[in-house]
């Protein structure tokens, strides 16, 4: 097995990830709103049931999307301490590799 | 039969909001797309995490694609309503202002059409028209709730699904193709060189068993062949195709190896170990050609190509394989933390890290009922 990663790089993916939560969940928010609005304006019987049933699944669906966005960045923010925390001699890579020092990475989420 | 009832600006209004959401969608993928290609595909992470990561991130990007599709169409549908609730809306109108002008009597319901309330027949003639835009009126709207009512519930079942720890399996990538294309492209034109080079080999080989055969006969045949051979590798194409062969057959391997996701000095390597095992191959081929002919008298000259074709392919692979190796023993690892130094139990529980668990709590997600291989409005 080879594992090779720049932890400051996998810290970036995970805000960029948890920044994607946050915009979905605010995307989620807007719809509700725009549906609210528009609901009693449909008229139509077949229409509103119809708006009603796919914001009855969406909801949870989009939130599923921003729950997914953050899972992810919250796994790949500890993948990247587990990997600072593993490895047993970090001041070696450091001067090998000259990488971020995990010292200054670690913990930063 | 009542006036049709919405607010198609309202509904406008909202079909906007649904596109605008769908293209934010769509935006939010291509942000996660391109966060995940810089993270994984650069090679900057590679292991067992790094490709569960890559396989839930996959998922999550084809969930948000599906999510801006079914906005997109929810938009549409929406977008449809509201022209149609308008129309509708306004043959109403026209019927109240027809009323109006005839001085009909026009109710909640539209037009009085009992012959008893009319005057004349005149009137009760305009009433029946005014009760058939009505009436067109009504059946617009009908048609219209029915239509966006079928199109929002499409919207709201496309499919939710749990999404596995693998995910749908991905189909091949553009990179995939275009490099088992520049290979195949390679292969050819190995083929064609080693072609060239194969009849040169035969007929060196036949020469020698003209000049070594006791046998006055088998040397007749044995230079009556080696002509023979010598007129095909004359060709004027195959002349010109393996004078480039070498150069272009190393662009091909690089680009090759490029596409497969290999850094340039990785791909570079490749193809230059593959040239040179190629061209240990031939030559292994052609001393092999040389022998067997000897020993059959010449008979074994139609194995030459085989030997000499075989032996520079096997060769190239072999090269391709040393190269790659050979670079990944010395090539300097630039800004890197290297994991190789940690004990067998911790790099076992880094590969088992958090995203197979967390996706597997994942809840429902939208399904994208496209073909995944068919275009869409953004890139790759």
């Amino acid at each position: 097995m080879n594992i090779q990663v720049v932890p400051d790089r996998l810290w970036a993916t995970a805000r960029t990830m948890q920044r994607a939560s946050v915009r979905l969940g605010e995307l989620r928010g807007g719809l509700a709103v725009a549906i609210a609005a528009v609901e009693p304006a449909l008229g139509g019987r077949e229409a509103t049931a119809g708006m009603q049933e796919l914001w009855r699944r969406w909801s949870v669906g989009l939130a599923a999307l921003a729950s997914a966005s953050a899972a992810q960045g919250q796994a790949l923010a500890d993948a990247a301490g587990a990997y600072i925390a593993a490895d047993t001699a970090p001041a070696a890579a450091v001067a090998d590799t000259g990488s971020v020092p995990a010292s200054t990475t670690r913990g930063r989420r | 039969m009542t006036r049709p009832a919405g607010d198609p600006g309202q509904i406008a209004a909202a079909g906007h909001a649904f596109a605008a959401a769908a293209a934010a969608l769509a935006d939010l993928r291509a942000l996660l797309q391109a966060a995940a290609f810089d993270l994984v595909t650069t090679g900057v992470w590679q292991g067992p995490a790094s490709t569960a990561f890559t396989a839930d991130v996959q998922s999550l990007l084809r969930d948000l694609r599906g999510a801006a599709l079914g906005l997109e169409q929810a938009s549409a549908g929406l977008a449809r309503l509201a022209g149609q609730l308008e129309q509708a809306q306004a043959l109403w109108s026209e019927a109240e202002a027809l009323a109006a002008a005839y001085d009909i009597p026009f109710g909640p319901d539209g037009p009085v059409t009992a012959p008893s309330a009319l005057p004349d027949l005149l009137h009760i003639a305009e009433a029946g028209r005014i009760a058939e835009v009505v009436e067109q009126a009504g059946a617009l709207a009908d048609e219209a709730d029915r239509s966006a009512g079928a199109c929002l519930r499409a919207v709201a079942g496309m499919e939710s699904v749990r999404v596995g720890a693998a995910g749908s399996p991905a189909g091949p990538q553009g990179g995939d193709h275009l490099a088992a294309a520049l290979r195949a492209g390679g292969l050819a034109l190995d083929g064609v060189d080693q072609v060239g080079r194969a009849t040169e080999e035969t007929a060196t080989a036949l020469h020698g068993v003209v000049t070594r055969s006791a046998d006055p006969a088998v040397r007749v045949w044995a230079g009556q062949a080696a002509e023979a051979v010598s007129s095909v590798g004359d060709g004027r194409l195959l002349h010109a195709l393996s004078a480039g062969m070498p150069v272009i057959g190393a662009a091909l391997r690089f680009t090759a190896a490029l596409a497969e996701g290999d850094r340039p000095g990785r791909a570079a390597a490749r193809a230059l170990g593959a040239g040179i095992g190629g061209e240990l191959g031939v030559g292994a081929g052609s001393a092999a050609c040389a022998g067997v002919a000897t020993a059959t008298e010449g008979v074994g000259a139609v194995a030459c190509p085989l030997l000499v074709g075989g032996g520079g392919l096997a060769g190239a692979h072999l090269g391709d394989r040393l190269g790659a190796r050979a670079y990944d023993a010395l090539a300097p690892v630039p800004r890197r933390w290297s994991f190789d130094r940690l004990p067998p139990d911790q790099q076992e529980e880094l590969a088992r890290d958090a995203y197979e668990q967390r996706s597997g709590a994942r809840p429902e997600l939208f399904r994208d009922n496209r073909d995944p291989n068919e275009p869409e409005g953004h890139g790759h």
